[in-house]
């Protein structure tokens, strides 16, 4: 039977085929569901449609969705696990199989969705339907009271026909055959207020820049005007740069050899609004079609001739805020021809006048002929809050680069550049295999080079030639001095981090083995290490967590009690003779709700600690929370500046990332993102399953985009990865032992995972596999012994100090 | 006892145990432990470890929490479990430079 007698445009007409009255079994479904299960459709006359408003009326009577889970308890066919969800569309039901371990319902939610969206025709008018106002759409998955699962409903998941009244019926039968009834529901939600960058400063500028290999550059400015949020600037550039480029580009292969213009997104350390405007892209962009298309468009006023002799080429999107911002966002497009020759005429330097004004932004291109020598300043004077270098070195996947030599900036000598491994399609790019948006095609250290799902270059062929062979570049980066600003304070580096003072106390890296050796030998003979009282807190109140500042060099450490109090403590060296005394230096007598669970400083913002409290019970009004506070040093104070906006159960720790820009609130299996500054959630992420305890997740050292977590009750490590879905990690690592804390190593290139009864062991960040055999500590046999393990900077290198981080991107030869 | 991690070293303690171990990650072998000992507590009933952190600044200089040595109070059921409020817990920082100025 079709479907009221019309044939529905897009689909196959088999698919339309519907038999009443015959209700899906589980045990019957499965296996064909399983085997086809993007293209199957399956009868159903278990549900009836019901009418729904659309703005479609073709569609009116077929925008029902209703959607089953049926729990597969079969297992002769080795598919006992799997479950099938049942997306029925009117009188069509879509069947979608996953694997409950691996897939969590969200993603298939969404898969589901995007299948839909594939099948049937639909017109999309996407921007006014994600977002109203200042409402975005979310779906949510209620499975009785509770919420399991949430998409918030962006361009590529919004489905025309929904609306905010639309109900979606659930069942879903465990293992003993009981129906849990839930609903689909979309919902309109307040969105939360990422940083608005341009109110944070005066403006808030995006810089594209062209630097050729040549020593040439050219420079497209946007800036944004005052009040300007981050939708609005994704917008303009979207309006910009991804509409032209891929319209006036294209992706025609006949127009080979062609130029390859990639965009790879690095760090980011603003809200994951701004991440995913920096989302990695990648378009084709044909020699040939450069000069005509672009010239009217992207890149106005270059010409075939331009393009042709210059070789190879870097085109650099950074987002540059204020210098509060500290933004460290940048898009690093390559682009390399395969027709290297003379430069061909040139252009006049100097910036082109301001060309348009669209979505208050206002765009300004400029095109220079800059001599090799004077890339650095120029780039400079560009960037204020940061400095940075590119150059381009040649290698092969699975190579370590070593002793890399800034072709491009032969003047760079005060910090070396170094790149540990490099590997295309391996490691953590395999757990990001199958992701919406596309593929990794090579992963690092630092980044990963992604390639739109269907986009050029998708076929297996051109991955395994790019697992072959790569051409990477590399980006460093070195902060500036003037990362200083308002909010919550960022200081001058010269006064938060101490590296010079710590290196001047005479602990070098090649001294630091022997001394330990020398000290625990003396141990071990009968010798006595000092033990020192940390005094602050009142003696009625004990200590219950701990935490060393990294921006005095001196000796700065806060605890928390558990009757919710702070102190802060200062080292004060003996005058006459060596040693010391912990002084208190600061007390917050009420600073939090309950005990305090976890404190963390904010590594950019000296005297901000994060601290986090539990509640005294179970019930809704006692849950915990975090609050901020701030220590000032010159006065002796510790006070309370401001309180996290969400409360949570079971907290379990708080930690904020290496800018300081958001923090995270751990409770239960639930973490929050805060923005620090705004003191708002902009973010939020089951990292375990329900009623497992996520205990204390991290921020890495180095990356503010990655969240290692560690399940206690499901035993296992999490890596989360803030620029991509949250609703799955990146990589899962089971661990013989439950865990109960992660620390990552100061280069974030291993992460310590500790364990019950003395069980340590390290992962690979990149990769997240154990190394193997994890670290030798006497086993006791007690299961409570509970073990925590964290690295030390033996050398005296503070956290806070300004690693340069290596960026690094790929591309296909 | 051979450290060639030469930047690095891995602080762990346990919840049960006096004892404050440091590894290598590079060998992935213990270099050594301290015990904890304060005051209040004789050798045979030690003060237990809640947690052991390095400070970032002074490599010689770690920050431990300790419980007294009764931190397993008995359930009525008989099991013995964490008590919730701990009443004896300090707060100290192992100074190993010490150990090396003796």
């Amino acid at each position: 039977m079709s479907y009221g007698g019309k044939s529905l445009p897009g689909l196959p007409r088999a698919a339309l085929c519907w038999t009443p009255g015959l209700a899906p079994a589980p045990n019957v479904l499965a296996p064909q569901v399983l085997r086809f299960w993007h293209t199957l459709l399956v009868a159903s006359g278990s549900r009836f449609l019901l009418p729904t408003k659309t703005s479609r009326p073709d569609w009116k009577e077929a925008l029902r969705i209703l959607v089953q889970l049926w729990l597969r308890t079969s297992n002769n066919d080795g598919i006992n696990s799997a479950r099938v969800l049942m997306l029925h569309y009117g009188k069509l039901a879509f069947p979608l199989a996953f694997r409950p371990r691996t897939q969590p319902p969200v993603q298939v939610l969404s898969t589901g969705l995007r299948i839909l969206r594939q099948l049937l025709p639909f017109q999309h008018d996407q921007a006014d339907r994600v977002v109203r106002g200042d409402e975005e759409t979310w779906a949510v998955l209620h499975v009785g009271r509770e919420s399991v699962a949430e998409i918030r409903l962006t361009q590529e998941s919004l489905m025309d026909g929904w609306s905010d009244e639309d109900r979606c019926g659930i069942e879903e039968w465990d293992d003993r055959g009981n129906s849990l009834r839930g609903e689909l529901r979309i919902e309109w939600r307040r969105k939360p207020s990422g940083p608005r960058l341009a109110s944070i400063g005066k403006s808030v500028e995006v810089e594209v820049w062209f630097l050729w290999a040549k020593g040439e550059a050219s420079c497209l400015r946007v800036r944004g005007m005052p009040g300007a949020t981050t939708f609005q600037l994704r917008n303009a550039i979207d309006k910009r740069f991804g509409r032209n480029v891929e319209g006036g580009w294209g992706n025609r292969a006949g127009d080979s050899p062609g130029a390859r213009l990639m965009l790879v997104q690095t760090a980011c350390s603003a809200a994951p609004k701004l991440r995913s405007l920096m989302k990695g892209t990648t378009v084709e962009m044909p020699t040939t079609t450069i000069g005509g298309t672009a010239k009217s468009k992207l890149v106005r006023g270059w010409s075939a001739e331009d393009v042709a002799g210059r070789g190879s080429a870097e085109i650099c999107v950074h987002v540059v805020g204020q210098r509060n911002l500290a933004i460290h966002t940048q898009l690093i497009v390559l682009m390399r021809t395969n027709s290297p020759g003379e430069v061909a005429g040139g252009r006049e330097a100097g910036p082109v006048p301001v060309t348009d004004s669209k979505d208050g932004f206002s765009f300004e291109e400029a095109v220079e002929v800059l001599p090799p020598s004077l890339r650095r300043a120029w780039i400079n004077v560009g960037e204020p809050g940061m400095v940075d270098f590119s150059g381009m070195v040649q290698g092969h996947a699975g190579e370590s680069i070593r002793n890399v030599v800034f072709r491009a900036c032969p003047n760079v000598s005060d910090f070396e550049a170094s790149v540990f491994k490099v590997f295309a399609g391996a490691g953590i790019g395999r757990e990001l295999d199958d992701g919406d948006e596309g593929f990794p095609v090579a992963g690092g250290e630092e980044e990963w080079l992604w390639v739109e799902r269907g986009g050029p270059g998708s076929d297996r062929s051109w991955r395994e030639s790019v697992g072959t062979q790569l051409e990477v570049g590399l980006r460093e980066w070195l902060e500036s001095e003037q990362l200083a600003g308002p909010g919550l304070g960022r200081a001058p580096r010269e006064w938060c981090g101490a590296g010079a003072e710590v290196r001047g106390n005479g602990v070098t890296r090649e001294r630091w083995g022997q001394r330990l050796r020398e000290a625990l030998q003396r141990e071990a003979r009968g010798g006595r290490a000092g033990l020192v009282a940390i005094e602050g807190l009142p003696t009625w109140d004990p200590p219950q967590q701990l935490e060393f500042s990294a921006q005095w060099a001196d000796g700065v450490v806060a605890l928390g009690s558990q009757g919710g109090q702070v102190a802060v403590a200062r080292w004060e060296p003996h005058s006459s003779r060596s040693g010391g005394n912990w002084r208190p230096a600061g007390l917050a007598e009420e600073a939090t709700g309950g005990p305090v669970i976890g404190l963390d400083w904010v590594r950019s913002s000296p005297g901000v600690l994060l601290t986090a409290w539990s509640g005294a019970g179970s019930g809704p009004d006692e849950a915990g929370g975090g609050a901020v506070l701030r220590w000032r040093h010159e006065e002796g104070r510790l006070d309370c500046v401001g309180a996290f906006p969400t409360r949570l159960m079971g907290v379990t720790g708080c930690a904020s990332d290496m800018f300081g820009a958001i923090a995270l609130l751990a409770g239960g299996s639930t973490v929050c993102l805060i923005d620090v500054d705004r003191l708002e959630t902009v973010g939020h992420f089951r990292a375990a399953p329900d009623g497992d305890i996520c205990n204390a997740p991290v921020f890495a050292s180095l990356h503010p985009h990655l969240i290692a977590a560690p399940a206690f009750l499901g035993r296992a490590a999490l890596m989360f990865d803030t620029r991509s879905a949250l609703d799955r990690p990146v990589w899962r690592l089971e661990t013989p032992s439950a865990l109960t804390n992660v620390c990552f190593s100061p280069d974030d290139r291993t992460l310590l995972i500790s364990g019950v009864d003395n069980w340590v062991s390290e992962v690979c960040v990149t990769a997240g596999h154990l190394h193997d055999p994890p670290l030798e500590l006497p086993h006791l046999d007690l299961p409570l012994n509970y073990t925590k393990s964290y690295y030390t900077s033996a050398h005296g290198s503070s956290p806070c100090s300004q690693h340069p981080a290596v960026k690094f991107a790929a591309i296909q030869k | 006892m051979k450290n060639v991690c030469g930047d690095r070293t891995i602080v762990s303690a346990s919840r049960l145990q006096d004892t404050v171990h440091f590894m290598c990650p590079a060998t992935r072998q213990l270099l050594g432990a301290f015990r904890v000992r304060d005051g209040r507590a004789d050798n045979a009933h030690a003060p237990m470890t809640r947690v052991a952190k390095p400070d970032p600044h002074h490599p010689f200089r770690v920050g431990v929490l300790v419980d007294g040595p009764d931190v397993l109070a008995p359930r009525p059921n008989g099991d013995r479990a964490f008590s919730r409020e701990a009443e004896d817990i300090r707060a100290y920082t192992l100074e190993l430079s010490f150990a090396l100025s003796r």
